[in-house]
């Protein structure tokens, strides 16, 4: 059986660097951590994993980049993949794409950059137990 | 009678023979049996050379005696233990060539040599006659050869006819030979794993010792607490009576005292600037380079901090530049009044101290910098707010305030970054503290050897490389180690690819298959993440100063205004930082920058030009299209266009965007004012602006500058 994924999407290198280390750091042992530079990017990967047989856990996301915006992306997510816990980490989103993806992508939860490592870990800690099964 | 005599005899001489043979047997028994007591020592040392010189002289005559050993790496061949009837015979090292030394070596078989034998290989180009003489009269030489490798030599020769080396004499040498090889090559194995041990052991402590003034330092995000941490910790660890960090200045200009210590007096009212004649700390910062001076007549002539009466003399002193991620920040300095202060230890446990100093300060800096970054962003604010006040037509300053609101935000994404990656690197540290030690207990020294290499490489620079690739190449890996038994292959593939080991996986395969592999490679991992997260520490940093460099330039608006020469590139890259956010959404951006020579200009003016018409342009185009800039000399003067896919202009509207109060944007937007501004400004530097259109293609405004300025 292979480890579930954490899915982190981001233009931003050096935030994938950040988050992917410290995400091994809090869930290496029992996840799979993958990364994405752009929503495009993402897609293609869910169809990779899903072809591999890994289960896709959770997906945090980024609002504004190049090309598709994460609140469109997560939409996509949650159509193929309803039970994955979506958390939107942007450093500026608009509160209009924010309430689009809470109502029709059931995203869990939505972080501000810079972000607090501590509160990303619990939330997504938590979506985790609170996975629809 | 005679006959039963005569087989008397035969039988005698028959029993002797075998006896003589039984005693030599025993007598090679003996001898290889001695020859393998001596792997019993870890390296060779003269007594073992004397022990086998006697042990081959018990089985022929050996009066002349050489080992020899060779190293393929450096080609050369040694001599390591020489007895010479000769006395002007010393130990000789040679390059590996054409000699019968290295014929031996060469061919990988013994010889046999007289004289004639000798002269016909050099008839036949075999060999080239050495030096010298040649003297021998019987010569035999048998490589020593163990695992395939070639070792050395052992040579045996006689000056006179009355010994003469048979083929016998040759099988019993090389049989000797590769008994002999056996244990130099544990020899060597010995050295090798003895050096890598010493080497790891050296530094694990060094780690150990470092780890507590690591933690303390990297936790810290104040500088002048970092420069107080340390001068504690080296107080501990060395001699001291003075210490100083210089760090650069922002302009890049000096090196500031930001902490000098000497006697207990505290000043750091000292800087000085990057072309000072005699100070140590600019000489060891421009030449990059670790300064050690242990004389008073060597640091006579440095200056010393103004504020501060000396007590006594400094008679000892070491710089070293502080280098965060091959960037030099600044410097540090320990001072004794001590002559010869610091010994080869001490100065290890300075340099390492200062490379945690110079990670702990630069993640100051990082955070400093993102301080400032926010309130030059809340000044921007208010300086422009303050401009509102004075200027009747406030909706454009408005909308720049908006604008610059949005860059200040942009600015969390590098700050989120550096936080991130500054608690994963105190969290790395503290997780290999705590796991270094087990882990390290947990392997032989064989296992050791390969960590140590492990480390090695993961320190090396990294390869950029785009998520996609990363995953290609993790999955490759994967394959290989499935296709190796391995478990846990696509875990382990991703950490031996951020580990920089996964193109010889022949290198690490002991560590994989050991029963401890996944906290060995965790504890790795751990180590070298350190550096990984160092690294985007600065690559964050860059993008602040960025993008703080674009907020200064707008926050000075509405200063007094200079005519300045100034590089046209640099305000349209400005403009652009500035609306990075709203080119990012959905525009195509283009470059199209000549060098030019700068221009005389106001340069806050004309940022002003460059960020109305950019601004004009990603309306015009609803933030959707191609946003092209050109940059090019035409003559004397310097031309700037700005064109957009948007909306384009018909010639009836186009004929009045000049013209003040003149818009077409809805109330409220726009006050109609923009290129009114505009054109003032460019008269003003006695430039022309030009404007085509096309409805539903789109416009460019071109721009002549002269780069001279006006008059």
């Amino acid at each position: 059986m292979e480890k579930g994924v954490l899915l982190c999407v981001d233009d931003e290198i050096i935030v994938l660097t950040a988050l992917k280390d410290q995400l091994r750091r809090a869930f290496g042992s029992d996840f799979h951590i993958d990364v994405a530079e752009s929503a495009e990017e993402a897609l293609e990967l869910l169809d990779e994993l899903a072809l591999d047989g890994h289960t896709l856990l959770v997906i945090v996301s980024d609002w504004l980049m190049p090309g598709m915006k994460g609140d469109e992306f997560l939409i996509k997510a949650h159509e193929r993949f309803p039970s994955v816990v979506k958390i939107m980490l942007s450093g500026q989103a608009e509160s209009e794409a924010v309430d689009r993806a809470r109502r029709e992508a059931a995203l869990h939860d939505f972080l501000a950059k810079p972000w607090n490592a501590a509160a990303l870990v619990e939330s997504i800690t938590q979506g985790l137990r609170d996975r629809a099964p | 009678m005679r006959d039963e005599t005569a087989a008397l005899v035969e039988r005698i001489g028959n029993l002797e023979v075998e006896l003589a043979e039984r005693r030599r047997g025993e007598e090679l028994q003996r001898a290889l049996y001695e020859i393998a007591a001596l792997s019993a020592a870890d390296s060779p040392q003269h007594e073992h050379y004397v022990e086998l010189h006697d042990i081959v002289g018990r089985l022929m005559h050996a009066k002349n005696f050489i080992i020899a050993s060779y190293d393929a790496g450096d080609g050369m061949i040694r001599q390591q233990y020489l007895v010479d009837e000769d006395p002007n015979e010393v130990l000789e090292s040679f390059p590996f060539g054409e000699g019968i030394s290295s014929l031996v070596i060469r061919s990988r078989l013994p010889w046999l040599l007289d004289h004639a034998l000798f002269e016909s290989l050099v008839g036949a180009g075999e060999i080239r006659a050495p030096r010298g003489v040649v003297d021998f009269h019987s010569w035999m030489g048998a490589p020593l050869i163990a695992q395939d490798t070639v070792y050395g030599l052992i040579i045996v020769q006689s000056y006179s006819a009355e010994v003469t080396y048979t083929q016998a004499d040759l099988d019993l040498l090389n049989y000797v030979a590769s008994h002999v090889a056996a244990i130099v090559a544990r020899w060597h194995s010995n050295i090798a794993l003895k050096q890598a041990n010493d080497e790891l052991a050296a530094s694990a402590e060094t780690l150990r010792l470092l780890g507590d003034i690591g933690k303390d330092l990297t936790g810290s995000l104040d500088a002048l607490a970092i420069c107080k941490t340390m001068e504690r910790h080296i107080a501990a660890l060395l001699p001291m009576d003075a210490f100083g960090v210089a760090l650069l200045s922002p302009a890049g200009d000096s090196l500031d005292y930001v902490y000098y210590i000497e006697d207990g007096v505290l000043d750091s009212t000292n800087s000085y600037p990057l072309d000072h004649p005699t100070s140590l700390a600019v000489l060891t910062f421009r030449e990059d380079r670790e300064l050690t001076l242990f004389n008073e007549a060597q640091l006579g002539n440095a200056p010393t901090a103004s504020n501060i009466q000396e007590s006594a003399p400094i008679l000892s002193a070491v710089f070293r530049p502080l280098i965060a991620n091959g960037r030099r920040i600044g410097v540090v300095t320990v001072q004794s009044h001590q002559a010869d202060a610091y010994n080869e230890r001490g100065l290890e446990v300075f340099r390492s101290a200062t490379a945690y100093a110079a990670i702990a300060l630069a993640n100051a800096d990082a955070y400093a910098t993102a301080e400032t970054a926010r309130q030059q962003a809340a000044q921007a604010l208010l300086d422009l707010h303050q401009a509102e006040a004075h200027l009747v037509h406030s909706e454009k300053m408005a909308a720049l305030g908006q604008l610059i609101a949005g860059v200040a935000h942009e600015i969390n994404t590098p700050i989120g970054a550096i936080k991130s990656s500054g608690r994963n690197i105190s969290e790395a540290l503290d997780s290999a503290l705590l796991d270094l030690p087990d882990v390290l207990d947990e392997m032989d020294a064989a296992h050791r050897g390969y960590f140590s290499a492990l480390l090695k490489r993961a320190s090396q620079p990294k390869s950029v490389l785009s998520t996609r690739e990363e995953r290609s190449i993790v999955r490759d890996v994967t394959e290989r180690l499935e296709g190796l038994g391995l478990e846990q292959a696509r875990h382990r593939a991703g950490l031996l690819v951020q580990l920089q080991s996964h193109t010889d996986l022949n290198a690490v395969l002991p560590l994989l298959r050991h029963p401890a592999a996944d906290r060995i490679l965790d504890t790795a991992h751990g180590i070298a993440s350190i550096t990984t997260n160092a690294d985007n520490i600065n690559t964050a940093v860059d993008r602040v100063a960025k993008i703080i460099f674009a907020l200064k330039s707008f926050s000075r608006f509405g200063g007094v205004q200079v005519w300045t020469e100034s590089d046209l590139r640099e305000g349209l890259e400005t403009v652009l930082t500035i609306y990075q956010n709203q080119i990012k959404n959905g525009i195509e951006l283009v470059r199209q920058f000549e060098d030019l020579p700068p221009v005389s200009c106001l340069p806050d003016e004309i940022n002003q030009v460059w960020t109305n018409l950019v601004h004009n342009a990603l309306q015009a185009m609803d933030h959707k299209g191609n946003l092209t800039l050109g940059l090019r000399r035409d003559g004397d003067n310097a031309v700037v266009s700005v064109t957009d896919t948007g909306c384009g202009m018909t010639p009836e509207v186009r004929e009045r965007i000049f013209d003040a109060f003149f818009t077409t944007k809805p109330a409220g937007e726009g006050t109609g004012l923009g290129l009114d501004i505009v054109r003032k400004i460019i008269e003003k530097h006695g430039g022309q602006i030009f404007v085509e259109s096309e409805v539903g293609r789109g416009s460019t405004f071109t721009v002549s500058l002269p780069i001279a300025g006006v008059g």
